[in-house]
């Protein structure tokens, strides 16, 4: 089978941790790079992180360091009060001895898809800046992406404003450049991640069947301070791998980034109030039980 | 028991007149005044409905003009919802009442400042008239009883993907109302769509027989298209939320929330911002309705009109 090429998007975090481990786990895949972007934490230390998880898991890839702040404002505070300091809950992984990249994050994620041939599919799990950095920068790049799986958005609920998820409200513009690009989009959106809970217990049963003790002892220690929380990044990569997993509608998204009550809300036009016509491809539904048995399937890689 | 008495707000506008015919018929309310803004269609042609159905029902109560259009805005009718004269459908002779020698706000100060009760206002049009006599009337604020309006949803809307009509006609009047710190009930979208009647139910409006009867027959026979072509079953009746929470709130089910008015956006313009996510530092502002009653309340209109066709009210 040939393997897919993809590039990971990511800021880590807990929950882009279990993302990239079961994207590393899947053999379909060809991770081309991981990229990092401000968000759970500065990049920096994102991109420590990455270097880090890339050597746990054992994942060999170029990693390229992005975006500091959003398009248009300095990035300002780090969601430390969901992700801890280190942006991984404060747990500390051995010290990777790898290189960040030469080139920058949009650099790697052109290259890349230049070199894949109209087959690179990317999977951002953070603020969106590194791939609105990348379409502005070389134009020819949207005929170049087969697919983009979002984590980010809401057709209802938000966790930033009422409205409003992290990722997109961290750069509403980027997402707006990302959203209006014209290439193949889906999104995973919190009210669909919401409903992807794994119970702490649950992982702690199935993190018996990894073998490499210092997996087992991350992912432990990540599932505890998590708490029961759903991780919401492993969602758009789950779809990715396995695409039956959820249904979809095709709706219009369109990004508010003007408004202070209303910054970063993807308005999903669910009731084809505007005409425009469609430009992103919705999860509407998600099986959860499927979710559960690929987490559980994904432990015993490692 | 005393009526509590209050004043219709309104841009008649099919929903409006059912509105006003239903509070018209409660042994519970006493309508002091219907004032009348530029909203479905211009001031004039909302007054001018009013005046000629309340002419041929043969009700008399007093109506005054307010506000052609928003207060920082241009006005945006709706033609595709209510005709071009804002209530197409009846065919009704021309009006024979006069509106009062005030305007609407005016006509509230009258009332409010008469009344020895508090009031109770029922909004069902942009707020535009409702702010201006709240900044004119600080004083008068305290004699407000409540506000039950006609406006917003929680989260999707119907002349935006998120923002409902009324409220992104004048957000800055609407925000004026949310901050007024007076007892607020909002009948949104959320609970307005679940308010509707179907077709039979429409052609059991018609059978009671009366004039009542057949001028919201013929309404709902007008109204009903632009939801019927949209793909729903039921014909909502938005405005008639407003007059059914003050006089049975038992019909509705709520929530508290704190609700602001996006007046920034350039795409949620005019929504109804809710904070019922549950990382809201702010005290609720507002009482949301969520869920209706729908078998109670379609009873309450169909029996509405029959006690209309006895006659005596507002004569």
């Amino acid at each position: 089978m040939e393997k897919r090429p993809i590039i990971i998007d990511t800021d880590p975090g807990c929950d882009d941790f279990f993302a990239i481990m079961m994207a590393a786990a899947y053999e379909g895949f060809d991770i081309r790079a991981i990229t990092t972007v401000a968000g759970n934490a500065v990049v920096d230390v994102t991109t420590r992180n990455a270097l880090d998880i890339a050597k746990l898991l054992g994942i060999k890839t170029r990693i390229a360091k992005g975006a500091g702040s959003a398009m248009m404002h300095p990035f300002d505070e780090p969601a430390a009060f969901v992700h801890g300091l280190n942006g991984i809950g404060q747990v500390v992984l051995p010290r990777s001895e790898q290189k960040v990249d030469e080139m920058k994050a949009w650099d790697v994620i052109y290259d890349e898809a230049c070199k894949a041939d109209g087959q690179l599919e990317l999977i951002p799990v953070g603020p969106l800046t590194n791939v609105a950095i990348a379409l502005l920068k070389y134009p020819d790049l949207k005929d170049k992406i087969k697919r983009i799986t979002i984590m980010g958005g809401s057709t209802t609920i938000g966790n930033c404003l009422p409205y409003s998820e992290a990722n997109i409200f961290h750069d509403p513009y980027a997402a707006h450049l990302v959203f209006t690009s014209g290439i193949p989009l889906v999104m995973a959106g919190l009210d669909i991640t919401l409903t992807a809970l794994v119970p702490t217990d649950d992982i702690m049963k199935m993190s018996e069947d990894i073998k490499n003790k210092a997996v087992r002892d991350t992912v432990v220690q990540l599932a505890k301070i998590r708490g029961n929380e759903p991780f919401h990044d492993v969602v758009a990569v789950a779809s990715v791998i396995k695409e039956d997993i959820a249904e979809y509608k095709d709706y219009n998204v369109e990004i508010e980034y003007k408004s202070p009550l209303t910054y970063g809300r993807t308005i999903v036009d669910t009731t084809f109030t505007t005409g425009k016509a469609p430009n992103c491809r919705v999860m509407t539904g998600y099986n959860v039980e499927a979710h559960k048995t690929m987490f559980a399937d994904m432990m015993r890689k490692y | 028991m005393s009526k509590t008495p209050i004043i219709i707000d309104c841009d008649p506008g099919h929903d409006d007149a059912i509105a006003i015919l239903m509070a018209a018929a409660s042994d519970k309310l006493d309508i002091k005044g219907i004032t009348i803004v530029g909203g479905n269609q211009t001031l004039e042609k909302c007054l001018n409905n009013t005046l000629k159905f309340l002419s041929h029902l043969d009700l008399h109560i007093p109506v005054a003009a307010g506000a052609e259009g928003p207060l920082l805005r241009g006005l945006t009718v709706a033609p595709y919802a209510h005709g071009d004269s804002g209530m197409d459908g009846p065919q009704l002779p021309p009006a024979t009442q006069k509106p009062v020698e005030m305007n609407a706000v005016q006509l509230m100060e009258k009332i409010v400042r008469e009344s020895e009760q508090k009031v109770t206002l029922c909004p069902m049009g942009p707020l535009t008239n409702i702010a201006i006599f709240l900044r004119a009337n600080p004083d008068l604020i305290e004699k407000i009883d409540k506000i039950s309006l006609m406006g917003g949803t929680t989260l999707i809307g119907n002349r935006t993907p998120t923002s409902e009509f009324n409220i992104w006609e004048d957000p800055e009047a609407a925000d004026i109302v949310f901050r007024s710190g007076i007892p607020l009930f909002m009948q949104g979208l959320d609970v307005t769509y679940q308010a509707g009647v179907n077709d039979d139910e429409i052609a059991q409006i018609r059978a009671i027989g009366n004039k009542y009867s057949t001028f919201v027959a013929d309404l709902l026979d007008f109204f009903s298209k632009y939801h019927r072509n949209l793909g729903r079953m039921y014909t909502p009746l938005h405005d008639p939320c407003a007059v059914a929470y003050v006089i049975d709130p038992d019909m509705f089910t709520t929530e508290d929330h704190y609700v602001e008015i996006d007046m920034d956006g350039e795409l949620t313009l005019g929504t109804t911002v809710t904070h019922n996510f549950g990382r809201c530092t702010h005290a609720p502002n507002c009482t949301v309705s969520l869920g209706i009653d729908r078998e109670k309340f379609v009873k309450l209109l169909f029996d509405s009109l029959e006690i209309l066709g006895r006659g005596g009210r507002y004569a």
